[in-house]
């Protein structure tokens, strides 16, 4: 085990080399230069804007130096080892000096803090920005997907064993529905009809919070004769509109999947000979069918942790989220380098981390399967 | 016994988990406890030194309770003037908040690194500039300044500051801030970015006379370096000269000034969640009618439109498309006013002919032809249709209840005759298939560069292509992402475009578009050459006189329609709806309302006493 885990550790390193150098490669050869960068969002610029702004990006980022240049720049940057300026102030990492900059501060290579770099849009550092958009996804995930693989491993586990009942083939016909709304028009249609005073005004329309939630108590209370939300509960409310808009696929899809695994574990022989045993239908169901049935649910988890960095742009725009999906879609727009960079090599490391847990968690599951 | 994980071990387990969760929860719930009680601290112990101030100044026999006295009490003519007669209104009431939109959250909220639009919606009601301009007679007058004095050689500015101006937190401004701004912020590399810097360039020093009296020099003479000058939001030395040059340029918010609103916390902004400006107590001017103004960032037209009906929001700008639909709700008219405007902040779009391509010239050079264009272009037809009568055709690059715009200017006709006329003495051929043939003996073609992504712009490619066809003329249309447009633009590798100029001062200057130097390097991408647009260029630039200036513009004016290097398509208008309650809104020339978004000015609307909703 110690070997096979060290071997997928070592062999990540060419895959992020890979998987950045392509999307390096791709961002360069697209058309158009740094002027994608310049466009003001409301698209109308005035005459004389743009040279002194191309003239300043240009400088200041050494965007003039070719592709395979930059892209070892960049490389490097981000590398723990490395060289990197002593400034005194802040602790950049622990070296040997090797020489001077202008400002007469010593360059030293030794183990150093990773550099993400700055947003050339936004001007603030690629990891600030992230560390702020990464929270609010996480948060929006984390409640989502406990939701989901409850729901759809009841619906799922139910489906499977009143097959062919009414029932089923209502769950059935009802997730392929769900599965084939687009969160587009689902959330703008639930933003309209469950948010808005002309028909039922149930949810907020936008936004995480409620303007006053600062000055809101944290917990719900009665308060001069009146019910005050709270700020967790208000929080909570603001969540289940774009919650509801980022399951409903996913519960569809892996509801499905749970069914089969569960039909199929349902016809083997162990379990035709745990009832001849005489072991009551809801313990058949529960001890031996389920966990045999999480296997296909475990490899499809592993994809989506991935997925938690993405975020999903839809539902984030729609209800006006500042979460990862904005900040990467937007950022790839823009033709935003050092953020489109740091993205992937971050959402890359934890995909590859996640297939790891995945193929470690297919272990712990099946007794059958182990690494030597 | 199994030791198998079984249901009991998972409640535990879970029971476990939500117990860690809930200790979260409360150290958080903890630390806002404590934020909240520091804020109250940090308050308190402003009112006791104020308090202690002003004990002091009493005893000392300084304070004087009349308010005209002073250094910079009232001055008759200065950006107050129109609030100082509102606030005698009998109805006028301070209190409520004003709850505006954005649909984009801005990265960053100060001057210097704010980059998009949205920031300056705050910023504006944070900060004040030395100048601002009169609503009504479109003059600089006197904001933080008493007055100024331009050098005979109009190479220098001397300006003399107000004496009573304090900044947020309750320190005077005085002449070292202003020095400060420009020298050390304005500036500065590392901090202002390139396009900020250029565009303040023309003035190459800022020095302190004395306390309240600062110069400005400047590179060379223009007619816009005193606005230029006096445009610049002043700065609190005191509070930037704490951070590095780096953090100033990393941070998303660091906004403080002297204005009528103030963030809660100079140092706290989130981008993405709403910018809360609170009333600033302490406000040396006639105090802001809003107890708080906020500006929440909802990015979806329709989650936006709804949030507008639930009252969620007090100001809202609709598309064209939006208006449509709510001129017709009678709910909404009801309860919200609606005000379309022109202002001179919409800017206009146009079609650029493209008179030089790959060195030669092409058959754009001709003027008849560019003014056949655009009679062949029905207009009237465009923005009553296309745009649902919510634009105005544009005349030229100036606005036109402007002062520069020429009053013997009128927009050419709609007519396609006159235009095959033109074309026809041009030396251009109609063949019995009705299609036009240039002089060369090819078939009239070209191909219309524009931007796609946009519904608008590609209504009006087509728009263009059907009009046009009535010619003769086939227009093939090509769309491209902008960054490859603007890379065509700027090799002149292209036979028409459309695209569109934002409106940024009152007075544009036209140098960049249409000056001859500006082919190669500027904004001037169709290589339209006239060298006696040029000359009245470079005069109008530094003729200080207002007057002598406007005549020289209304020539450039006649000679831009004469030419024709833009066929100026329209001026789109602003569909601005608002809340009821809100009071004194008023249309006015050139601005549209009494209402400047992005640009210094004293707020004049207000809710009256019995109509207010929401409290502190």
């Amino acid at each position: 085990m110690g070997t096979y885990l060290l071997r997928r550790a070592i062999l990540m390193i060419p895959t992020l080399l890979g998987v950045t150098i392509v999307v390096f490669g791709v961002m360069s050869a697209a058309p158009g230069d740094i002027a994608e960068m310049l466009i003001s969002r409301e698209g109308m610029m005035q005459p004389g804007d743009r040279a002194a702004r191309v003239e300043y990006i240009r400088e200041r980022y050494g965007l003039d130096d070719p592709a395979v240049v930059q892209y070892f720049r960049w490389l490097h940057k981000v590398s723990p080892i490395g060289v990197f300026i002593d400034d005194g102030e802040r602790n950049n990492g622990v070296g040997v000096p090797v020489g001077e900059t202008e400002k007469q501060e010593t360059r030293r290579f030794g183990l150093k803090v990773p550099d993400f770099g700055e947003s050339f849009i936004k001007n603030r550092p690629v990891l600030d920005l992230i560390g702020e958009a990464l929270p609010v996804t996480l948060i929006l995930n984390l409640i989502s997907i406990p939701f989901v693989y409850g729901l759809a491993i009841l619906t799922g586990l139910y489906s499977a064993r009143h097959r062919g009942t009414a029932l089923d083939v209502g769950t059935g016909v009802t997730m392929l529905g769900l599965w084939s709304i687009p969160t587009i028009w689902a959330g703008v249609l639930l933003i309209g009809f469950l948010a808005n005073r002309q028909y039922v005004q149930w949810f907020p329309t936008a936004g995480l919070h409620s303007l006053r939630a600062d000055t809101m108590a944290f917990l719900p209370s009665f308060e001069a004769g009146a019910f005050q939300r709270g700020w967790l509960l208000d929080a909570l409310w603001h969540l289940t509109l774009p919650v509801i808009c980022l399951s409903y696929g996913g519960l569809a899809f892996l509801s499905k999947l749970s069914r089969g695994a569960v039909l199929e574990n349902l016809r083997a022989d162990f379990v035709r000979t745990a009832r001849a045993k005489g072991v009551p239908e809801n313990d058949v169901l529960w001890h031996h069918v389920f966990r045999n049935s999480l296997l296909p649910l475990i490899t499809v988890a592993a994809y989506i942790v991935p997925g938690l960095l993405a975020g999903s742009v839809i539902v984030e725009t729609i209800f006006s989220i500042h979460g990862m999906g904005k900040l990467v879609v937007e950022s790839i727009e823009f033709k935003d380098q050092e953020v489109v960079m740091a993205v992937t090599l971050i959402s890359g490391l934890l995909a590859i981390a996640s297939y790891l847990l995945a193929d470690l968690l297919y272990a712990v599951a099946d007794p059958r399967v182990s690494y030597e | 016994m199994e030791n198998r994980f079984g249901f009991k071990d998972f409640v535990v387990v879970v029971l476990l988990l939500a117990i860690v969760v809930m200790l979260g929860l409360k150290m958080k719930q903890d630390d806002r406890q404590w934020s909240q009680l520091m804020s109250l601290h940090t308050k308190l112990d402003q009112q006791t030194r104020d308090i202690t101030t002003l004990r002091r100044s009493l005893s000392e026999g300084a304070l004087s309770i009349s308010p005209r006295e002073g250094g910079g009490g009232v001055i008759e003519n200065d950006v107050f003037r129109r609030v100082r007669e509102v606030r005698e209104r009998e109805d006028y009431a301070t209190g409520d908040w004003l709850i505006d939109w954005m649909p984009s959250a801005p990265p960053k909220l100060n001057f210097m690194t704010g980059e998009d639009l949205y920031h300056r919606y705050a910023m504006y009601k944070v900060m004040e500039s030395l100048g601002g301009t009169d609503f009504e007679t479109l003059e600089t007058v006197p904001y933080l300044a008493r007055g100024w004095k331009v050098s005979p050689d109009g190479l220098s500015l001397d300006v003399e500051l107000r004496t009573n101006v304090t900044f947020s937190d309750g320190e005077p401004m005085t002449a070292d801030d202003v020095v400060y701004t420009w020298m050390n912020l304005l500036k500065n590399e590392e901090i202002t970015d390139g396009q900020t810097r250029a565009f303040y360039s023309v003035v190459s020093k800022v020095e302190k006379l004395d306390s309240y009296t600062v110069r400005f020099s400047f590179e060379k003479v223009h007619y816009a370096n005193v606005d230029r000058a006096l445009g610049v939001p002043i700065h609190p030395k005191h509070f930037y000269k704490r951070f590095t040059d780096r953090e100033i340029r990393e941070h998303p918010a660091m906004l403080i000034g002297t204005g009528p609103y103030r963030l809660p916390d100079p140092l706290k902004y989130a981008p993405g969640e709403p910018v809360e400006l609170v009333r600033n107590e302490r406000y040396w001017g006639p105090p802001g009618p809003w107890d708080r103004i906020i500006y929440r960032v909802i990015e979806n037209d329709s989650a936006t439109l709804i949030a507008f009906r639930n009252g969620e929001l007090d100001m809202f700008r609709a598309t064209p498309e939006q208006q449509v639909d709510m001129v017709k709700d009678k709910e909404l008219l009801r309860t919200k006013q609606n005000w379309i405007h022109d202002t001179f902040e919409a800017g206009y779009y146009y079609v650029g002919w493209n008179q030089v391509r790959g060195g030669k010239k092409t058959v754009f050079a001709d003027k008849r032809v560019r003014q056949a264009m655009t009679m062949l272009i029905d207009r009237e037809r465009l923005t009553s249709e296309l745009l649902h009568g919510l634009a105005v055709v544009a005349d030229g690059p100036f606005p036109r209840d402007g002062p520069q715009h020429s009053p013997s200017v009128e927009p050419l006709p709609y007519d396609p005759e006159r235009a095959v006329e033109l074309l026809l003495e041009a030396g251009f051929k109609r063949d019995a298939a009705g299609r036009m043939i240039q002089p060369d003996g090819q078939p009239f073609e070209a191909t219309l560069l524009y931007s796609s992504g946009s519904e608008m712009v590609e209504k009006l490619a087509l728009f263009l292509k059907d009009n046009l066809a009535r010619g003769g003329i086939n227009l093939k249309l090509d769309p491209q992402k902008w960054a490859l447009m603007l890379k065509n633009l700027n090799e002149n590798n292209f036979d028409l475009q459309i695209s569109g100029w934002g409106g940024g001062s009152i007075e544009g200057d036209l140098d960049q578009v249409f000056h001859s130097r500006n082919i190669a390097e500027g904004d001037n991408t169709i290589a339209y050459s006239n060298p006696e647009l040029d000359a009245l260029l470079d005069e109008a630039k530094i003729t200080l006189d207002e007057d002598e200036r406007m005549k020289i513009w209304h020539k450039v004016h006649e000679i831009v329609h004469e030419d024709q290097p833009y066929t100026f398509l329209y001026s789109r208008k602003y569909l601005l709806w608002l809340d009821d309650r809100i009071k004194n809104v008023e249309r006015l020339p050139v601005f549209g309302i009494n209402y400047l978004y992005a640009g210094p000015a004293p707020l004049e609307w207000y809710v009256p006493k019995p109509l207010q909703e929401r409290g502190q």
